[in-house]
């Protein structure tokens, strides 16, 4: 509820005491189908978290009960140190940016913006300033009086920003936000969605199943599949450590190497692949001659025509500008391999049927 | 070299232009037959009805008028009608809101129940709830006996608020299925938005569900301010004693009474028919003026498979136990008839009896066979003819379509008592007679759908994606081809669900062919009304019984035959 004391003209960047958001056990079923499987979880405060995962992995289903849409079966859902599993939607410290924006079309941009404010029985002027303030934030001062029909998709975008943001809300909850947008559009609103999160500081939780948004986005990433949490770490945890095949392969392409342990102690290993060695990041030790695979991704392959290496045979070859992507056939390896070379000279890539040594990057392989 | 591919070019163009010019006159024989039609059996009766408004016993007067404006009674005749009209429109659209809202925004038990329950009262004759009144509420019926033997007191229907009522139960359904759709097309993330914002479950349908159901509102409103305005039935049963002004009668059964009465007052009867007739067209030129203005509500139908949010217990239970009041309410006005057609004397004697079935086959047979037949080739026809002018419409351009779309229009506006009254008499002399044939009546049936049937097309036909047409027309199919092989197959569902609604309402209808049975083409609906008005309660129920089974039979055919289900009622 507003309260007569903040004597503040301009709350716009204000920064607000922040909180994490904490979820234990959380699970719910929609019929048989579990949607989400016990997942627990903290969002820390003031931090950008993201949930990533492939459509009917459950990250919308987990923002929807910490919006208070769904009631979970099983779970608890704190803000802070306040329980909020039962309450209602309309008593919850959340906002949240729908994927379609969800902008009633009866009102203008300053009535959607204002709705929040006029629900808190904010006083009329005060709510005036607060929405110019907001507007002018997110960019779009001038458009107060324009229909939500007349407005662009990134401009929709930016008063559904709006109307989230200016209650002060303890948690700021995203839906796909950017996923109506163009591409172009989409960079432009994540980064300025990323700006305006830090400077407010406020908790944020991101649901997308676009990989490179959630790289560039988040402090931290919680990667979901079939309503399980299957890893949660930052960004380059998360890339460069990935927990499984899946979560590799769905933070972009990944090779999958097989080798043996030649040497290993905690946090490294050398591993064998015939007679070429490289050493590798590990999360444990192995056992020397243990059969292993290592993740590796394109850019930290190494394609030369001579040298050490594995050996390998070019199958095809394509120019991409900033990379050559080659997919390549390795002696002793069954999956094709995907391996980038940077800055390339377009005249000079290897032709299909090529014969190359591949190497890996010191210490970029990983084995999980 | 140059001159080959012009050679080849040329020819193709110019068979092109020669198609196009073969299509033409072909185009405008057909619109030119289509309009003869319309004006024969629209335009032509209803000016007969304006006509004879005008005339006293065959001379040109103001007469009528006059009558009409110094009379109390009429005057009375008025007020009951528009305000019994308004309360019953407020109340069915009350009624029809909570349904709706409780179906698609709660997550209350026994939706499925509720839904097959609203749709009965659009399978039967709307009399027919007026009648199960009196078989539960008249003076001896069964409410009225039990609590008569316990405080010695009575609680009559007859009268306004009887009439309200029947109304209510009869029409809430229309209010109900629009507003059921309208409500699953509003984007349930806009409610969402709104309680994320603190709002209240109330506040939140204050001030954004219904203002962005104000439109399904407002034209299920004046749909059924229209049927109120123009119902016959329910208050020629119930209204006859106790209405508001209780000097006045009510416009429908008063225009009947004034043709098919003593009197047999043609010019008095179409007077108040035009009476009637002004308030319901000035409706729906402003219903047309309204859907045009309407612009922002052109609401995101991103389909959503949530679930409804949770509900406050206090919203959901109470609309749990207004639909559930009210369905017990609606089963138990169809339990009395059927129980009324096997009953010796409603009120005085409940034994068992086959008395009135084997009069009522003995009797009603032909009607029986009347009905079925004629409401099944009279929506054959409407559907048919709303599918084909609905095309025109919709994908020729020609000279005075927006005259020709009203025109088409104009039966929807029309009440069923001017239509009849307009048919009768029209076609009761010079060249063209069809008085007292079977005719006269399917092209009344026919008629009086046929606008629902251009409307649903349309706006089916707006889905179909016109390139498809194209692709075919590009095959080389000439548009008759076209229509056949690729518009209708696509507008099948369409076709089907109008064919249902139009046989429904015809087999139900009777204030329009009221005027036009006879001695030979009598129908099973003017049968049920002439035993009620009759008192041969019995008889009546056997025949309102039979009508529902065999509407039920035709639904269950025509839901197996299209394969389309429980959507034949989602149009």
């Amino acid at each position: 509820m507003y309260t007569a004391t903040s004597s503040h003209l301009s709350n716009a960047l204000e920064r607000a005491p922040s909180e994490p958001v904490i979820i234990q056990g959380l699970t719910k079923r929609f019929g048989k189908p579990v949607a989400v499987d016990n997942l627990t979880l903290t969002a820390e405060a003031g931090q950008l978290t993201t949930l990533l995962g492939p459509s009917g992995c459950g990250k919308t289903t987990t923002l929807r009960m910490i919006a208070g849409f769904f009631f979970p079966d099983k779970g608890e859902i704190y803000i802070g140190t306040e329980r909020i599993t039962d309450q209602p939607p309309n008593k919850r410290p959340t906002r949240t940016v729908f994927q379609n924006y969800a902008l009633f079309p009866h009102m203008t941009v300053r009535e959607n913006v204002a709705f929040g404010l006029e629900v808190e029985r904010v006083p009329r002027a005060q709510q005036r300033q607060w929405v110019d303030d907001i507007l002018q934030v997110v960019g779009l001062d001038g458009m107060a009086e324009r229909q939500p029909g007349q407005l662009s998709g990134g401009q929709q975008q930016r008063v559904a920003l709006a109307r989230a943001l200016v209650t002060r809300p303890k948690v700021l909850l995203l839906d796909e936000p950017l996923s109506n947008l163009d591409a172009k559009l989409r960079v432009t609103m994540r980064e300025e969605i990323r700006r305006l999160q830090t400077s407010l500081g406020i908790t944020t939780l991101y649901v997308t199943h676009d990989q490179e948004e959630a790289l560039s986005l988040s402090d931290k990433i919680a990667v979901m599949n079939n309503g399980q949490l299957l890893q949660f770490g930052s960004p380059a945890e998360i890339y460069e450590r990935p927990v499984n095949r899946f979560v590799a392969q769905f933070l972009g392409l990944s090779n999958f190497l097989n080798g043996t342990v030649e040497t290993s102690e905690k946090g490294n290993a050398v591993i064998r692949f015939g007679d070429y060695c490289v050493s590798v990041a590990t999360n444990r030790a192995y056992a020397a001659g243990t059969a292993i695979t290592v993740t590796i991704r394109p850019e930290n392959l190494i394609v030369s025509s001579e040298g050490d290496g594995l050996l390998g045979r070019v199958i095809s070859s394509s120019y991409l500008g900033a990379v050559a992507r080659y997919h390549l056939h390795l002696e002793g390896q069954s999956d094709e391999v995907i391996a980038d070379e940077h800055a390339p000279s377009g005249d000079r890539l290897y032709q299909p049927g090529d014969a190359v040594r591949v190497r890996l990057r010191e210490g970029r392989g990983f084995v999980q | 070299m140059a001159t080959i591919p012009s050679e080849l070019s040329t020819p193709t163009a110019f068979t092109r232009r020669l198609n196009r010019v073969k299509e033409q006159p072909f185009r405008i024989v057909t619109l030119l037959a289509l309009l003869v039609i319309l004006m024969i059996f629209i335009v032509y009766p209803v000016s007969q009805v304006l006509l004879r408004s005008f005339q006293v016993d065959g001379i040109w007067s103001l007469g009528n008028y006059e009558r009409f404006f110094n009379s109390l009674f009429y005057q009375y005749t008025l007020y009951n009608t528009l305000v019994i009209s308004t309360l019953a429109t407020v109340g069915a659209l009350l009624l029809g809101l909570i349904f709706a809202f409780g179906v698609t925004r709660t997550s209350m038990p026994g939706k499925n129940i509720f839904l097959l329950v609203s749709i009965l009262p659009l399978i039967t004759p709307p009399f027919f709830s007026a009648f199960a009144f009196i078989l539960l509420l008249g003076r001896n019926g069964i409410f009225n006996q039990v609590l008569f033997s316990l405080f010695e007191t009575r609680w009559v229907i007859y009268g306004w608020h009887g009439v309200t009522l029947a109304q209510i139960f009869t029409l809430f359904p229309i209010a109900f299925l629009n507003l059921t759709a309208a409500l699953s097309s509003i984007d349930p993330r806009l409610e969402e938005a709104a309680e994320d914002m603190g709002a209240s479950f109330l506040y939140t349908f204050r001030r954004v569900t219904l203002p962005l159901l104000t439109p399904a509102l407002f034209s299920s409103a004046i749909l059924i301010f229209m049927l109120n305005l123009s119902a016959f039935g329910i208050p020629a049963i119930l209204g006859s004693t106790n209405l508001i002004w209780r000097e006045g009668s009510m416009l429908a059964p008063e225009v009947i009474l004034e043709i098919l009465g003593m009197n047999s007052n043609w010019g008095m009867g179409s007077t108040l028919a035009v009476i009637m007739l002004v308030p319901s067209f000035a409706l729906f030129l402003f219903q047309g003026w309204y859907v045009r203005r309407r612009s922002y509500i052109t609401v995101t139908g991103m389909p959503t498979t949530f679930a409804p949010r949770p509900s406050p217990a206090y919203i959901k239970w109470g609309v749990f136990t207004i639909c559930s009041l009210t369905t017990f309410f609606v089963l138990s006005l169809y339990l009395v008839i059927f129980a009324g057609a096997v009953t010796e004397t409603w009120g005085v004697n409940y034994n068992l009896t086959t008395r009135h079935l084997e009069l009522m086959l003995r009797i009603n047979q032909q009607s029986i066979i009347n009905s079925l037949l004629l409401s099944l080739v009279g929506a054959a026809v409407a559907s048919l003819l709303g599918v084909f002018i609905a095309y025109i419409l919709t994908r020729w351009n020609f000279l005075g379509k927006s005259t020709f779309n009203f025109i088409v229009m104009l039966p929807y506006a029309l009440p069923g008592v001017v239509m009849g009254l307009g048919l009768a008499a029209g076609f009761n002399s010079g060249l063209l007679i069809l008085s007292g044939t079977a005719m006269i009546i399917l092209i009344d049936f026919a008629v009086r759908r046929m606008p629902f049937g251009v409307e649903s097309s349309k706006s089916a036909l707006a889905q179909v994606d016109s390139t498809l047409e194209q692709a075919a027309a590009d095959l080389g199919a000439n548009w008759p081809r076209v229509f056949q092989r690729i518009t209708l197959p696509l507008l099948r569902p369409t076709f089907f669900a109008t064919l249902t609604f139009c046989f429904i309402r015809s087999m139900t209808d009777i204030t329009s062919v009221i005027f036009l049975v006879s001695p030979r083409w009598r129908l099973m609906s003017i049968d049920i009304y002439n035993s009620v008005s009759a008192g041969r309660l019995g008889v009546a129920a056997a025949l309102s019984a039979l009508m529902i089974i065999i509407i039920i039979a035709v639904l269950a055919v025509i839901w197996r035959v299209s394969g389309l289900g429980y959507r034949l009622f989602r149009l």
